[in-house]
């Protein structure tokens, strides 16, 4: 990590997008004490860590990327433990442990061995574990990896639910759609770096373009055409609000300033050149070409 | 430190132990099973029922006198050997196949020449064939047959029917011995003289009152050389009977304490897992020390010990008679010192290794070697003298003669506090190692 440098506000859902070792675990790791940084210092409100048994800890919640679980033990087993090193005990433990596991929605499973239950369960134990001492922050690191459509929603609608109840949420990922759908902040880390740290809307505003238009063209005769005279293009290209126009397999690709005022431009050039089209579909365009922009390299490759 | 915090860390951990009975029980029955085994070899079982496996040999009779005849019926009432007669190819091949451990030749003329051995004739040659496996047999059959020989053969040189022709040959030999000066003669010649007219007088007394000439008894020396004392064997232990049961007692101590040092590597094993897994980052993301982290780790994995050490000696009692001789108050220390080296010992090896596979690899056969060394398999007595040295370097060794003191020795609590501090010593060595090499954010 380098220069590294962000703040979270209260009750906010702070996502830290980046591909893997871009540095988001050892990040969170620096912030909830397990890793000793060799620089620098983590304020948790207002206040650094002081020592390795600081109560401030008591703030955190911790969901580790791995299942940070003991299987040999049932769900209630591993979360009476996980409550004790809180020095939760007796009925107040017993009170938390139910609410917790009705937040993930294993109530019923209280009482079942973990090393039986499926991946999405042993996700949802494992944030549920995080959750019995009331943190008022909630760090998760790549809470859904290896988790099936079903349970990956349940997650984010845990997530959402303690966001709205005003748990602060700092969550990690690579994957963009999960924070384009959680977080309203976001900071992008690459190599150890933080490249953007901003909003939603404020990361899109990097981008010159912000939408997309694809064409899929159609021949004289109904078949689908592959080819478009340089011609066309080019004229294409010369329209006010199209910023970029590409062909692929038939697929015309036009970037856009403002969809809505510049497709009719774009229709009605290609309809001047005598070109029909088949199909029309449009995108927004996302944290990937923020990615793309800023370090230029694919999220998904890099 | 929060005894609240480590009482939970411990508990778990006690938790996670129980949750595998399989585990739980192999913990406990291979230590059980291989002491259990080894005292059944040793002789020590608590029955009592099982004799000292005699000893077989072979007899080759070539000449069927009197003496050896004598000689072999002794041999066939000794409790330690199992005789059986044979030929000498017979006896031969018995022992090359291993299956007899020395088989004793007693060549023709035996009896007459040992008898004339006695004083001053050609000793005979008795030969002992034997299976070099077997050399501390063989040691001890020469004891016994030394013994019976003698016996036999002075038996024979001073019975009426045999010691005035030995004497004469005496007279003869005194006369033609070129050493010895008139006087000396004289003396040797008044002796055997003297003795000749003995065996006359008591031959014509016996004869007269129809008594065998032969008649051994009459004789002074008619019994032959007897052995100038009488051998009285006591074992020098706790209490009466307890040596019978000192083999089963050092067992189930050594046999305990390799099952700690086992113990100890999967405990060390549980640690690098829960590390993988990645339970220490988030126990470390809760309000605890490291250094608590790791005294529960102790604490559960010393009492996990203590409860092998109660369950195995606990089966040695009820089974093999393993009794607590010494100071009771000892034993449990000597147990709690080998229980806390052993769960630092396991720390050790977790704090060492980087991956299982790594630190099963070089912790079995470290484990292994203070099993052996420490006199766990067989006591450190019968070891060289350079490897009791060297035995002295490992905890095991400590452990075991500190069981081996509280069982079947019967010492004090002076000799607990001994191997108590020395173990205490390795146990504090261990923690400080392990705990500034543990390497917490392995997975980080």
């Amino acid at each position: 990590m380098q220069d590294l440098s962000f703040r979270i506000e209260r009750g906010q859902c702070f996502g830290l997008l980046g591909p893997n070792g871009a540095g988001k675990t050892t990040t969170i790791s620096v912030i909830v004490g397990a890793v000793k940084a060799t620089a620098g210092q983590v304020l948790i409100n207002g206040r650094a860590l002081n020592g390795e048994a600081d109560s401030l800890k008591r703030s955190i919640g911790f969901v580790p990327q791995e299942l940070a679980l003991y299987e040999e033990l049932s769900a209630r087993d591993n979360l009476q433990f996980f409550g004790a090193i809180y020095a939760l005990s007796g009925a107040p433990l017993q009170g938390r442990i139910r609410q917790a596991l009705a937040t993930v929605g294993l109530a019923e499973r209280a009482e079942h061995i973990v090393g039986t239950f499926s991946g999405g369960m042993k996700r949802r134990l494992n944030i549920a574990a995080a959750l019995l001492h009331e943190p008022q922050l909630l760090i998760l690191d790549e809470p859904t990896v290896g988790v099936d459509p079903q349970s990956r929603n349940a997650i984010f609608d845990n997530v959402q639910a303690l966001n709205r109840a005003g748990v602060t949420v700092l969550y990690t990922t690579h994957y963009m759609e999960e924070v384009e759908r959680l977080c309203d902040h976001v900071a992008i880390m690459d190599g150890g770096k933080l490249v953007a740290n901003n909003t939603l809307p404020g990361l899109y505003s990097l981008l010159p373009v912000k939408n997309r238009l694809f064409i899929d063209l159609a021949a004289s005769d109904g078949s689908a055409a592959s080819v478009l005279p340089e011609t066309a293009l080019t004229a294409l290209r010369e329209l006010p609000g199209v910023k970029a126009a590409e062909l692929h397999n038939g697929r015309l690709r036009l970037d856009l300033n403002d969809l809505a005022a510049d497709t009719p431009g774009a229709l009605q050039c290609l309809a001047q050149h005598h070109h029909t089209y088949k199909g029309i579909a449009s995108e927004q365009v996302g944290l990937e070409e923020v990615f793309l922009h800023l370090t230029g390299r694919n999220l998904r490759d890099a | 430190m929060n005894l609240q915090l480590l009482r939970a860390l411990i508990r778990k951990d006690i938790k996670l132990f129980m949750s595998d009975r399989r585990a739980m029980i192999i913990t406990f029955m291979v230590p059980i099973g291989l002491a259990s085994f080894f005292a059944m070899i040793m002789g020590g079982s608590g029955a009592k029922s099982g004799e000292t496996a005699k000893i077989p040999i072979m007899v080759v009779n070539q000449d069927n006198s009197k003496v050896s005849s004598e000689i072999v019926a002794s041999l066939q009432k000794d409790k330690a050997l199992k005789v059986q007669m044979a030929t000498e190819k017979a006896a031969r091949d018995s022992v090359l196949r291993g299956k007899t451990t020395v088989a004793l030749v007693l060549p023709p003329n035996f009896g007459r020449d040992s008898s004339r051995a006695m004083f001053n004739g050609a000793k005979p040659i008795v030969t002992l064939l034997y299976d070099p496996a077997h050399n501390i047999e063989l040691q001890m059959l020469r004891g016994i047959l030394t013994q019976q020989v003698v016996q036999a053969a002075s038996k024979s040189a001073f019975s009426p029917d045999t010691a005035p022709q030995n004497l004469d040959a005496q007279f003869k030999s005194i006369e033609a011995a070129p050493d010895m000066n008139p006087q000396q003669k004289a003396a040797f010649k008044d002796l055997f003289g003297s003795l000749k007219n003995y065996y006359q007088k008591t031959d014509a007394g016996t004869a007269g009152a129809g008594g065998s000439a032969s008649g051994g008894a009459t004789s002074p020396l008619g019994g032959g050389l007897q052995m100038p004392c009488e051998m009285k064997e006591e074992a020098v232990a706790a209490s009466k009977g307890s040596s019978d049961l000192s083999g089963a007692a050092h067992t189930f101590s050594g046999m305990a304490m390799q099952g700690l040092l086992f113990w100890a590597i999967d405990a060390a094993i549980g640690i690098l897992r829960e590390r993988k897994q990645g339970l220490w980052k988030r126990l470390r993301a809760a309000p605890l020390t490291r250094g608590l982290l790791l005294a529960g780790k102790i604490g559960s994995s010393t009492l996990i010990s203590l409860l092998t050490l109660l369950v195995v000696f606990g089966w040695g009692a009820l089974f093999f008679h393993v009794r607590i001789q010494g100071s009771v108050l000892g034993f449990v220390l000597v147990s709690c010192c080998t229980a806390f080296m052993a769960a630092t010992f396991g720390l050790l090896i977790a704090a060492l290794g980087r991956t299982e596979q790594q630190s099963r690899g070089y912790a079995i056969p470290a484990v292994l070697a203070m099993a052996i060394l420490g006199g766990a398999w067989f006591p450190s007595f019968m070891m060289p003298k350079w490897v009791q040295t060297i035995s002295l370097a490992m905890p095991s060794r400590w452990a075991v003669d500190g069981f081996d003191a509280m069982t079947w020795r019967g010492l004090g609590l002076d000799a607990a506090l001994q191997s108590s501090l020395v173990l205490l010593g390795f146990a504090a060595a261990f923690w400080l190692v392990a705990f500034t090499r543990f390497r917490w954010e392995a997975d980080g």
